[in-house]
């Protein structure tokens, strides 16, 4: 089976789908022992939902799935994972070789568990005020549509903050009215409950003369279809915090404090239930707790270097504090997104538990005004064709695994559950580990795991050929319709004997292991230096190469199969990537690159690792071009793609007639053709994508071609510009991909020499 | 005669002078270029700065906190965040660029004239001299309107803010030292 019918299938990616049998052998392999798992992939061929709750082993509480066998006449099956042996309950009475339930056919299946529906899903829109009231008004312009874009029965809630925080009342009121909450204070949960009066506040008579309680929170927290007009009337009403902002000061803001109220009244009264907090920010919180910078502009935001060398004083006891509203949103199974629209950090860095844990989404933007922003936010609340909206909320994900392997983590948007189990590794630890559950406080069919494994079986243990191993993920969450689902994924992936290597080399995808160990390596970061990173993806590259290339009296005669011939290039630009060299970016913005390559599939990660390069001329159709300074021809024109933008970028004669107007005479149709060919294709790109990407135009040494330069291969640089005349250079003193395989060759060669 | 005290304590990093300078000029100057030159005396190729970034480098024998903020149209509008307690501005310029000649000058102007600069020494680059067709150091004085500077020499001057303008190649590793040797006289 190749890698994208498996995907196709189950949603899943391994790094290889070949094992070596024992723990030695797994090690020697060098790449991890890992899957992407995508768990709401939609998938063409899963059957229609199952309307039933799912049968489990009484052992090992996996659920029944295709590789269980049945035995009708003593009226059991058998467990794969635990070869325990369980009764076949009731409702499968009827079941036999020739007449199979779904979940016995498919490897993977969804479950619509018989349960009463959850509450529609509730937004707590948390918006500062500490912006221009042009940008303010654009802010508020986006709220409107999103409630108009969401299904009405969706409940909302506003907050908005500058110093202090306002709690507004949308429900039980003819009049705009407000709770204010001081921003500067460090209100518990229950403080903030008692001050909004978030507790029980009387009753009310409904249909049948009964009465029922009525919470406080339902002041703040109203479906769209009751509390439309009164939301609009908050808005219209809001204004620029009036706290007044003295020269050379930043404006008081209190984003900690906003937020934590956001989640307390989430947590009071939807706790259980799909909710996300959606916070708008204009800028960084100056105020504790939380405050990541001074109020006085003399006082800058932290970079990288100052955090490195410790000179930010704010940056831990921030992170501390975000981090304890991450753990309160996560207990709760609540979600936080930051849409943060400056054109200077915000204290993303500082918050980034509170998204990555959450399983939020940052999207980032200079304004509010700026596309980047407003379309992401529109794609954001945009239903699918059965007028939900894309996502799922208070998730949970379980890892079931047969005896011969344990779970070492996972690295993805999710929060540990602290659930131990024979099954989970006690020796290595990859990302999130220690538990074999995990929380995903919402997804969406993109989100998607990276789940890491160990394999136990020692040495010396016999091995049996066409053995198997069993992976099982459930995922449990509330789909947007208010129905409950369970998930299944189970796969089966064949054992190899140690010595048998090939079998191994052959099963390698190399675009999941490339993307997996991306993934490790970003979240070394956390307490690793860039330098250690980087010489332990080195280190890592050459064993892999000495185990699996092919090598001979020369360095030409280094080869390494098709499966993993791109494998060495992915790591050159992984190296190279924004995920470890943070040269010229901010801690800000490290943050929200980070947080996508840890989410998105193994497609979008690898497009993020190693953009693509499409190359548009005259005389032949559109085709991939190498990522390589050499593809820059005078005459054609070229698309980047790199998740996060998108580039057309004209060759230089190309640009000289665009700029003398050639493509407007009829004559030069052909030329007019071409200058829209790749717009268009750029276009429907990012249509697509979310968050919104940036889109750029660039003319061959214009100022915007460093975003294409940037990315490409630099064989030919300044170094060499004696022989290159008019081909484009770029001036690095980087090594280029020859210079880097060159040294790999030798390298691997030698690790293999000593060994 | 403490020299060596002071070398100690700063590698000990006890010794940490918070001077400020920043790296300002239209985008595709060459600031991001400089920084890492400065940093690590190696070239890059970066991609255009979208959020201010701060590095620490060695001029000389002070430490520096290096501002690298983005020069496009739209970043320039945090320029101005950065202002207070500055100790110097690099003003970098293309000198290739004579389509944006004019622009150059206007921004350079703008900052010459706020009054939260108002003493603050200014360091004019024109950069990428390693290029045909790049103006020279009199066509640049012209264009950007420089011919009254305070002169390259080491004399302290007096009630006056100190600007000069040097020509220098980032790629080629030259000019741009006897610029910071000059600038730093006044720090
Ligand atoms: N030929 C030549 N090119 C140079 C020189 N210095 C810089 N460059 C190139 O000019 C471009 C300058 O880019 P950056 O240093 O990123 O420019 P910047 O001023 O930081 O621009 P923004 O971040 O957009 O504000 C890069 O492509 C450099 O390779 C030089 O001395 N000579
Ligand atoms: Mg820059
Ligand atoms: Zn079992």
């Amino acid at each position: 089976m190749n890698f994208s019918e498996l995907e196709e299938r189950d949603g899943l990616r391994w790094s290889a789908l070949i094992w070596p049998w024992s723990r030695l052998e797994a090690t020697r392999s060098v790449i991890p022992f890992a899957a992407m798992y995508t768990p709401l992939k939609n998938l063409q061929n899963m059957p229609p939902l199952l309307r039933y709750e799912p049968v489990n082993c009484k052992t090992c509480t996996t659920l029944l799935n295709p590789y269980c066998r049945i035995d009708p006449n003593q009226k059991i099956w058998m467990c794969p994972f635990c070869s325990g042996r369980n009764p076949i309950p009731p409702q499968y009475s009827e079941i036999a070789q020739n007449n199979l339930p779904a979940e016995q056919i498919f490897t993977t299946v969804e479950y619509m568990l018989p349960r009463p529906m959850a509450p529609p899903p509730a937004f707590v829109f948390v918006l500062d005020t500490c912006v221009s009231d042009a940008e303010l008004r654009v802010a508020k312009e986006s709220l409107m549509k999103a409630i108009s874009l969401v299904p009405p029965e969706t409940i909302v809630a506003l907050v908005s903050f500058g110093k202090n925080v306002n709690v507004h009342v949308l429900g039980f009121t003819d009049s705009v009215k407000s709770y204010v909450l001081r921003g500067d204070k460090d209100y518990t949960s229950q403080n903030i409950k008692d001050l909004l009066n978030l507790g029980i506040i009387g009753s009310q008579a409904v249909q049948g003369g009964q009465s029922v309680a009525v919470q406080g929170a339902t002041r703040f927290l109203q479906p769209i279809s009751e509390c439309e007009f009164m939301f609009t009337s908050v808005l219209e009403d809001l204004d620029k915090d009036p706290w007044p902002v003295k020269q050379n000061q930043r404006p008081k803001r209190c984003n900690y404090t906003a937020l934590s109220v956001a989640v307390a009244l989430l947590e009071s009264s939807y706790q259980g239930y799909g909710a996300r907090v959606v916070a708008l920010l204009g800028g960084p919180p100056t105020q504790d707790p939380g405050k990541v910078v001074k109020l006085e502009l003399g006082d800058t935001l932290r970079s990288h270097a100052d955090i490195e060398r410790d000179y930010a004083p704010f940056y831990r006891k921030a992170v501390k504090a975000f981090d304890t509203i991450a753990t309160r949103a996560v207990n709760a199974g609540h979600t936080i997104d930051v849409f943060s629209c400056s054109l200077d950090q915000v204290g993303l860095y500082e918050m980034r538990s509170c998204v990555d844990r959450t399983g939020g989404y940052f999207v980032t933007s200079e304004a509010f005004s700026h596309p980047m922003f407003k379309k992401s936010f529109e794609m954001f609340f945009k239903s699918n064709a059965e007028g939900k909206l894309n996502m799922g909320f208070q998730g949970s994900m379980e890892i079931h695994c047969s005896r011969e392997i344990k779970i070492a983590g996972v690295i993805g948007p999710v929060a540990s559950m602290n659930k131990s189990g024979n099954n989970v590794s006690q020796e290595v630890e990859y990302g999130i580990g220690g538990t074999n559950t995990w929380r995903l406080c919402s997804l969406d069919p993109s989100t998607t795991l990276s789940a890491y494994f160990e394999v136990v079986n020692q040495h010396s243990s016999a091995f049996r050929e066409g053995q198997y191993r069993y992976v099982q993920f459930v995922t449990k969450y509330q789909h947007a319709d208010g129905t409950y689902r369970c998930r299944v994924s189970t796969n089966a992936g064949l054992w190899t004997e140690g010595s048998n290597i090939n079998q191994v080399r052959s099963s390698i995808d190399q675009e999941a292991a490339a993307v997996l160990v991306a993934r490790l390596s970003v979240w070394k970061t956390e307490n690793e230096e860039a330098f250690d990173i980087l010489r332990w993806l080195d280190r890592k590259l050459i064993h892999m190469c000495s185990r699996f290339a092919t090598f001979g009296e020369t360095k030409e005669a280094f080869s390494l199969p098709v499966n993993l011939s791109l494998y060495p290039q992915f790591m050159f630009n992984l190296r190279r990537s924004q995920f470890l060299q943070v040269f010229n970016y901010s801690p800000d913005e490290t943050a929200y690159y980070r947080s996508y390559l840890n989410r998105e599939n193994t497609e979008n990660a690898l497009l993020m690792i190693q953009p693509t390069l499409i190359s548009y001329n005259m005389s032949s159709p559109p085709a991939p071009a190498l990522l390589d300074v050499s593809s820059i021809k005078p005459d054609s024109i070229l698309l980047l793609d790199t998740f996060f933008y998108v580039i057309v970028f004209c060759g230089e004669r190309i640009a000289q007639w665009r700029k003398a107007g050639y493509h407007e005479d009829p004559q030069y149709a052909a030329l007019k053709a071409l200058l829209e060919a790749p717009k268009d294709d750029a276009a429907s790109i990012i249509e697509e994508r979310f968050p919104y990407s940036r889109y750029i135009e660039a003319d061959e040494k214009g100022s915007q071609a460093r975003f294409l330069l940037a990315k490409l291969n630099p064989s030919i640089s300044y170094n060499n510009e004696e022989q290159v005349g008019q081909q484009s250079l770029i001036y690095t003193d980087d090594a280029s991909l020859q210079v880097f395989m060159d040294a790999l060759k030798e390298q691997a060669q030698q690790s293999v020499q000593n060994s | 005669m403490f020299e060596w005290f002071w070398n100690i304590l700063s590698s000990l990093g006890l010794y940490y002078k918070n001077a400020k300078i920043l790296f300002l000029g239209l985008d595709n100057a060459g600031k991001t270029t400089l920084m890492h030159i400065l940093r690590d005396d190696r070239l890059v190729q970066a991609t255009p700065t979208q959020q201010p970034t701060a590095e620490e480098v060695i001029i000389g024998s002070v430490r520096f906190r290096a501002f690298d903020l983005g020069g496009h149209a739209a970043a320039r509008q945090v320029w101005r965040n950065y202002y207070t307690t500055v100790d110097a501005v690099v003003f970098l310029v293309d000198s290739c660029d004579r389509e944006r000649f004019t622009e150059a000058r206007q921004e350079l102007g703008q900052l010459l004239d706020d009054t939260n600069l108002a003493d603050v020494p200014f360091l004019v680059l024109g950069n990428k001299i390693d290029l045909a067709g790049a103006a020279s150091e009199d066509e640049l004085r012209q264009i950007l309107g420089l011919q009254m500077t305070t002169g390259k020499g080491t004399v302290a001057v007096q009630d006056v803010r100190p600007l000069e303008i040097f020509m220098c190649s980032l790629v080629r590793k030259i000019g741009y030292g006897d610029g910071f040797r000059w600038v730093s006289q006044y720090i």
